[in-house]
């Protein structure tokens, strides 16, 4: 045990203590869930090299090497440096960040949900905080990456807009709506019910003549997420937030919990403490 | 809106679930000429979502969509794309 040194200063490099003596987890940083074939490789073989032979995928879309013993730590980060892979977030860091590809690859999002995780791990990963933060990115309702269950959450949207001149009245957008949004009037136009339209773009995606056309776009904000013992969703903040308002938004709501939270408190605990309204009083400077 | 475009072939996918339909639509597309229309009966939610848009994505033109019932539609999807 007097071998492992300060175990705070270990976290910090992503190393976590296991319940064998002199084992450790080296958590490596994943962000947005994306390994080149090379980092891949070079995984493979570091971890075959130090540790039991498997590696373990993270709930946060990240890559734990598990069973390195305490003499071997530097090494391991050593020999992961060349590929490209980083020590991970443990304690009060900003945590791995999660996002689903978004409308790189995914029918179902208009929105590039994998390259604003990317931007929020460049800017906030690797930094200390007061408290764990976790953010997660998704590119449509969908919400694959459980954005509400964050302490920052982004849901990528789309404002369904009609140009009745191109719509011949087929009423596949009615048909398609999950949310029963749309229904056809007596001019089989479709009439969208604001109140329940969720902005997810099924019906623009679906309309085979462009007659729903894309609004406003952008990101649903959500704030104090949590899991563990005390589940809570987050709560809608904003709406229709753009990338660069995104990383920005993020920086005020840090300043925020590094302001108000006691040591290791959840954004969602001192949201529960303040109210919603001084998160918002503190983000738009009134 | 105007009469229904000669049809080339009609395709009757009901019951049958995602890719199959998509997979079954691009086969029966690929024995049309350009300009050609194919009819496509789907059936269940995933199928009128996914199948319509997929062929949006490809290129081709929906021409005409009918609904048949509640999780029910007849396409009408012209070839406008090369396969």
């Amino acid at each position: 045990m007097a071998q492992t040194g300060n175990y705070l200063e270990l976290k910090k490099g992503g190393f976590i203590k296991e319940r064998s003596s002199d084992r450790f987890a080296v958590r490596l940083r994943i962000p947005v869930g994306i390994l080149t074939t090379d980092q891949l490789a070079k995984l493979s073989e570091v971890a075959h090299q130090y540790s039991d032979g498997f590696v373990h995928i993270t709930s946060r879309q990240g890559i734990e090497i598990p069973g390195v013993r305490f003499a071997d730590l530097e090494a391991v980060k050593t020999a992961l440096a060349p590929a490209g892979l980083a020590p991970g977030s443990c304690g009060p860091r900003i945590r791995n960040i999660m996002a689903c590809p978004g409308a790189v690859s995914c029918s179902h999002a208009f929105l590039n949900a994998r390259a604003l995780g990317q931007a929020i791990d460049a800017r906030f990963v690797g930094k200390d905080y007061s408290v764990k933060v976790k953010i997660a990115v998704s590119g449509c309702p969908n919400s694959c990456t459980t954005p509400q269950t964050n302490d920052i959450g982004f849901v990528g949207t789309v404002e369904p807009i009609l140009n009745p001149d191109l719509c011949n009245g087929d009423g596949l957008c009615e048909a398609v709506c999950k949310e029963g949004a749309i229904s056809m009037d007596d001019n089989d136009l479709p009439v969208l019910d604001t109140e329940k339209c969720i902005n997810c773009g099924d019906c623009i995606a679906a309309c085979p003549t462009e007659a729903w056309a894309t609004g406003r776009q952008g990101y649903t904000v959500y704030v104090g997420g949590k899991v563990g013992r005390h589940p809570q969703l987050g709560a809608k903040f904003a709406e229709f937030v753009t990338d660069n308002e995104s990383l920005d938004l993020i920086e005020k709501i840090l300043a925020f919990l590094g302001k108000y939270g006691k040591s290791g408190e959840r954004l969602g605990s001192v949201i529960n403490r303040t109210g919603l309204e001084e998160l918002r009083r503190y983000v738009n400077g009134t | 809106m105007s009469t229904e475009p000669e049809v080339k072939a009609t395709l009757d996918l009901s019951g049958i679930v995602c890719p199959e339909n998509y997979v079954r639509t691009l086969l029966a597309m690929e024995e049309l000429d350009a300009g050609e229309v194919l009819a496509v009966i789907l059936e269940g939610y995933e199928a009128m979502t996914n199948v319509p848009r997929s062929l949006k994505m490809d290129g081709q033109t929906i021409v005409k969509v009918e609904r048949l019932g509640e999780e029910k539609i007849r396409l009408l999807v012209k070839k406008t794309a090369r396969l």
